[in-house]
């Protein structure tokens, strides 16, 4: 038979002992409470953290796009109008000159000639920094513009649109245009294309863009190569315009890519 | 009843270390240097404890072993948590830890406490150091939060199983000897609950090496 003494003992014994049982499972479900709570606050970090740079990001490309619309400008209205001055003197200069030699004439006719050159290379430069026929013409114009520029007999360049094409706004009009302009320039530069598809169709709200080239294809997983081919850029400005943007290709294969856009 | 469970409980305790040491032994080669040295601690504990319930059954006092017992566990604790808490608590304190320790519990058993009585000492001063290495382990893990889902990482098993266990046992430790002195039925009881502890350390482990090997 237990003493009094010998049971009070057990009691506090146990009593001790599922105390600090029950402590240490208070303590480790404070833990991992805890734990889910501060993994929860650091994905919310990390969102809002990819919200603000994606915000940087869109800011820095509108800035860049009103940049080069006033170079763009300046440079048609300033340095344009200047030289188209310079064409209007010469050919005052020519009626007014009594010296007719021949010496005389060929320095004005290459005059004539490199003052011409200048005004067709600023008119070039300002257009294909904004190309005017995206603002007056829209999308399909100034793709099938582009599209023109581009063909040539080493690289032949076929444009397909509706006639019907629907406008869109001025952002999603020079996002694509842009995109289309940097896959042209990677297809001359990188790819050793021969031939390159360019689509562009409109589903009730959606539009759809299609480009496909014949070149030698690259690693989709290669970063690098992502990097030098400006596709971070290209997909920038697609997901400013809340687009979608696939890539497809792998080596020997060529390049194809789809935008997506609601409009 | 309550006799047979308790009984059986006693007498089968001493077996729930099997599964973890089989799982051990099978992932062993593919295991980091901290489950390496915890499949030796396993394998340690499972060789003395087998020797103790020989002894046990032979009528021989078998608390000599439980002072050695006592010392390798807490060496090989300390070695595991060394590799988990590297960043954390350089190898050099732990170390001079466990030297102290060892020292003192060879000083404990030769001039403090007896060889043949429970070295309640050292015992509940691993448990209280075993518990801060455990609460440091909680704090790495939430400083860092490497980890996304807690139930699927062996450490956090591992660690909730030496946690339980040491805080649990830390009273029956520090007053084994004068609850030996009073009744040896109560003393059953003790021990019974004990036992109950072991098991529960054991099952943690095993889970935190299943969650090892399906990583």
């Amino acid at each position: 038979m237990q003493l009094p003494e010998q049971v009070d003992i057990f009691y506090f014994l146990l009593i001790g002992t599922l105390g600090m049982l029950l402590l240490s499972a208070g303590l480790v479900i404070f833990f991992l409470v805890y734990q889910r709570r501060l993994l929860r606050q650091k994905a919310q970090l990390h969102d809002i953290e990819v919200a603000h740079q994606e915000e940087l990001l869109f800011s820095n490309i509108k800035e860049i796009e009103t940049e080069r619309k006033r170079i763009s400008t300046d440079l048609h209205d300033e340095i344009g109008s200047l030289f188209s001055t310079i064409s209007i003197k010469m050919g005052q200069l020519e009626l007014t000159i009594t010296d007719t030699s021949p010496e005389v004439k060929k320095i004005l006719d290459e005059n004539k000639g490199l003052v011409k050159l200048g005004i067709q290379s600023i008119k070039r430069i300002s257009h294909s920094i904004i190309p005017p026929s995206l603002e007056f013409f829209g999308l399909a114009a100034a793709l099938e513009h582009l599209c023109g520029q581009t063909d040539s007999p080493v690289l032949k360049v076929t444009y397909s649109a509706p006639e019907n094409f629907p406008e869109v706004s001025a952002e999603t009009g020079l996002a694509i245009y842009r995109v289309a302009q940097e896959l042209l320039s990677n297809a001359i530069a990188h790819s050793g294309a021969t031939q390159v598809d360019i689509l562009l169709q409109s589903h009730t709200s959606l539009v759809l863009f299609a480009y496909y080239d014949n070149g030698r294809g690259y690693d989709t997983g290669d970063p690098t190569i992502k990097k030098g081919l400006g596709l971070r850029n290209m997909e920038s400005r697609i997901n400013m315009i809340k687009g979608k943007l696939n890539t497809s290709s792998s080596p020997g294969e060529g390049v194809r890519v789809i935008i997506e856009v609601e409009i | 009843m309550l006799k047979t469970v308790q009984s059986a409980i006693l007498q089968y305790s001493p077996l729930a270390i099997l599964p973890p040491l089989i799982i051990a032994g099978i992932g062993f080669k593919n295991y980091t240097r901290a489950y390496k040295v915890l499949s030796l601690h396993l394998l340690i504990v499972s060789i003395l404890s087998a020797i103790a319930v020989l002894l046990w059954h032979m009528k021989q006092n078998n608390l000599p072993l439980l002072h050695i017992y006592t010392g390798v566990e807490f060496v090989m604790v300390t070695w595991f948590y060394s590799y988990i808490l590297e960043e954390l608590i350089p190898r050099k304190v732990l170390m001079t830890g466990c030297i102290a320790f060892v020292a003192f519990s060879l000083i404990n058993a030769l001039w403090i406490q007896s060889w043949f009585t429970f070295n309640t000492l050292p015992r509940s001063i691993e448990s209280l150091w075993v518990i801060c290495l455990t609460l440091t382990c909680y704090y790495k893990m939430l400083s860092e939060l490497k980890i996304r889902k807690m139930e699927r990482s062996p450490v956090f098993w591992i660690n909730t199983g030496f946690f339980f266990y040491f805080s649990g046992a830390l009273f029956l430790f520090a007053l084994s000897n004068y609850i030996l002195s009073l009744n040896h039925q109560l003393n059953i009881y003790v021990w019974t609950l004990h036992a109950c502890f072991s098991i529960l350390l054991y099952l943690f482990i095993f889970l935190g090496l299943c969650n090892y090997r399906n990583r």
